[in-house]
């Protein structure tokens, strides 16, 4: 046990994604070694990221405060008539980078998991339903995870919106099990170019 | 397939191991509590990324230690391997194969195959459908990678839907998201049912013909699915779509009841799998004698079917058969074995002249 401030530390540190114990002790020493203005500046980024983010009003990505919507919402060269599904903001990060998609994107904020108490109530659902049928929406995309979750919610969106548009999923280039914000331009290239209807 | 060496640092009771098993058979002779049975289950947890015995991977943890750490090399005709298993309460289970890791502990399983039989299988197997279907499910994984990825999907699925079933008085019913649960179970189910279907047809001719060597009566001895007879041929299996539509009709058959029970009623998590004699359930009317010897016959079926299925034949792990067998059993095993790569035994003392010269002998002595 250290003093009681490195501990609370270590402690916010380590409910981190993909943060150990001993991981969020390293981080801890390091930045109680670096200069006050460093950690400062961490400590302002953090709070700056936090107050001065929010969600898009219509496709609920990350955009900033004051936007009501995300830059990719905004700009009239994408079109807004394909709408690409994705589980998180992570993943559109991942698809955007890779820089493929001309349509735009919805977040769900989640997959069904009755495990974690998570219904279609809880992910934005009905909200995609409500744009495909505002917006004359030619085409969605699914780009779940390849877990049992993002199948289940996959199936689920599309149950929901047989006969009002066309719904596609990309090829299964992803391999089973895996996350969609981790995979490399290419798989991704591969998965949206080979896209097929979903049944 | 042949294991050249072994090293355990630490593995079970064994601080340091080192065995070079040389070319052929090995018999390791030590009393009880030496830790013959945990060799062999190292050996097999290089096959199966986990204990054949079912235990948790912390309870292979020495008493005063923090890890275990397997690593052995095998030879499977053509080339030579390497792989190593890994696990400490803290970075949990990390498997290597040819010096690389694995993303996944499956990755593992269906490179080096092995065949176990212990003693206690004869009760264990026998008395519990659950065991059964363990013992079938790892002998399929071994086979077909694929299978093992259906088994986990189907797993983490039933989860989901058990969970959706206890929620279903507590919130909002939404007819399509329980057909969602339906369709995603029925999808790796259906696909579980067949290949074991396909196994079980293609064990049982071997099973049978073994058992006849093994007894000394005229009964038959078969196998059932699901308490019906098997279909005569892989032909006569129903295709995987029938068998979606069959489990989907059983998923939807009893909708209060299940939600009522919360939990999944019908699927392959509950099939049963079971011996027959002369048509009769085994389990239920067999003798000792006869319960040993369908569990020996269904050893020889594993590993032939492992033969054929991979292309190499398995090692067999056999643990202390002889205190369990009389000797017209345990010399007959003998001989079906001798067509085999490799066998590793176990007893608790050298047996003198009942085991061929040409088996290594590897006494435990400390
Ligand atoms: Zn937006």
């Amino acid at each position: 046990m250290g003093p009681q401030p490195l501990e609370d530390l270590v402690t916010a540190l380590a409910r981190l994604p993909g943060i150990g114990r001993k991981t969020a002790q390293r981080l801890a020493l390091y930045v109680l070694k670096s200069p006050a203005q460093e950690a400062q500046a961490l400590a302002e980024a953090i709070r700056g990221a936090r107050e001065n983010i929010g969600n898009c009003t219509r496709c609920f990505n990350l955009t900033e405060r004051g936007q009501e919507l995300c830059h990719v919402c905004r700009d009239p060269n994408r079109d807004q008539a394909v709408i690409c599904v994705v589980e998180e903001a992570s993943d559109a990060l991942a698809l955007e980078r890779s820089d493929l998609l001309r349509g735009t994107y919805h977040v769900l904020g989640g997959a069904l998991s009755p495990l974690d108490g998570i219904g279609p109530a809880d992910l934005r659902i009905d909200e995609l339903i409500e744009r495909v049928r505002r917006d004359a929406v030619r085409e969605v995309i699914l780009a779940h995870n390849a877990s049992a979750e993002g199948e289940a919610t996959a199936e689920y969106i599309h149950q929901r919106l047989a006969g009002q548009t066309t719904v596609t999923r990309l090829a299964r280039g992803l391999p089973a099990g895996s996350d969609l914000d981790l995979a490399d331009r290419t798989t991704l290239t591969h998965a949206l170019q080979g896209r097929t209807t979903f049944q | 397939m042949r294991i050249c060496q072994l090293q355990l640092r630490p593995f079970r009771n064994f601080d340091h191991l080192d065995l070079d098993l040389g070319a052929g058979g090995a018999l390791i002779i030590g009393d009880n509590g030496r830790g013959k049975s945990n060799i062999l289950e190292a050996i097999s947890y290089l096959s199966l990324g986990k204990s054949i015995r079912g235990a948790r991977d912390q309870q292979a943890i020495p008493h005063n230690g923090t890890w275990f750490d397997i690593r052995g090399m095998w030879d499977d005709g053509k080339r030579q391997h390497q792989a190593r298993v890994f696990y400490s309460a803290e970075e949990g289970k990390r498997v290597f194969l040819d010096g690389a890791p694995l993303q996944r502990v499956s990755e593992l399983v269906s490179q080096f195959n092995t065949v176990h039989f212990a003693p206690e299988d004869v009760a264990l197997v026998l008395q519990f459908s659950a065991q059964r279907r363990r013992l079938l499910d790892i002998l399929i994984s071994q086979a077909y990678s694929t299978y093992l990825q259906n088994l986990q999907r189907y797993g983490r699925v039933l989860t989901q839907r058990n969970h959706f079933l206890r929620q279903l008085g507590q919130r909002r019913a939404d007819a399509a998201e329980a057909d969602v649960w339906a369709n995603q179970l029925a999808e790796p189910g259906a696909a579980i049912r067949r290949s074991r279907l396909e196994a079980l047809v293609e064990l049982a001719p071997t099973l049978t013909s073994c058992y006849s060597g093994f007894s000394t009566g005229r009964e038959q001895a078969g196998i059932r699915y699901q308490d019906a007879e098997l279909p005569a041929t892989v032909a006569a299996i129903p295709s995987t779509d029938e068998l979606r539509t069959i489990f989907l009709q059983q998923l939807h058959a009893e909708p209060v009841k299940e939600q009522r029970a919360g939990y999944t009623l019908a699927g392959p998590h509950r099939d049963s799998f079971g011996f027959t004699l002369d048509g009769e359930s085994a389990e239920t009317y067999g003798s000792q004698g006869q319960l040993k010897s369908i569990l020996l016959s269904w050893k020889m079926a594993e590993s032939r079917y492992l033969e054929t299925r991979s292309g190499h034949q398995p090692v067999l792990l056999f643990d202390d058969v002889f205190s369990e067998l009389d000797e017209m059993r345990a010399q007959q095993l003998l001989t079906l074995a001798e067509e085999f790569d490799q066998v590793i035994l176990t007893a608790p003392r050298n047996p003198g002249d009942d085991i061929p010269s040409h088996y290594q002998r590897i006494e435990l002595t400390h």
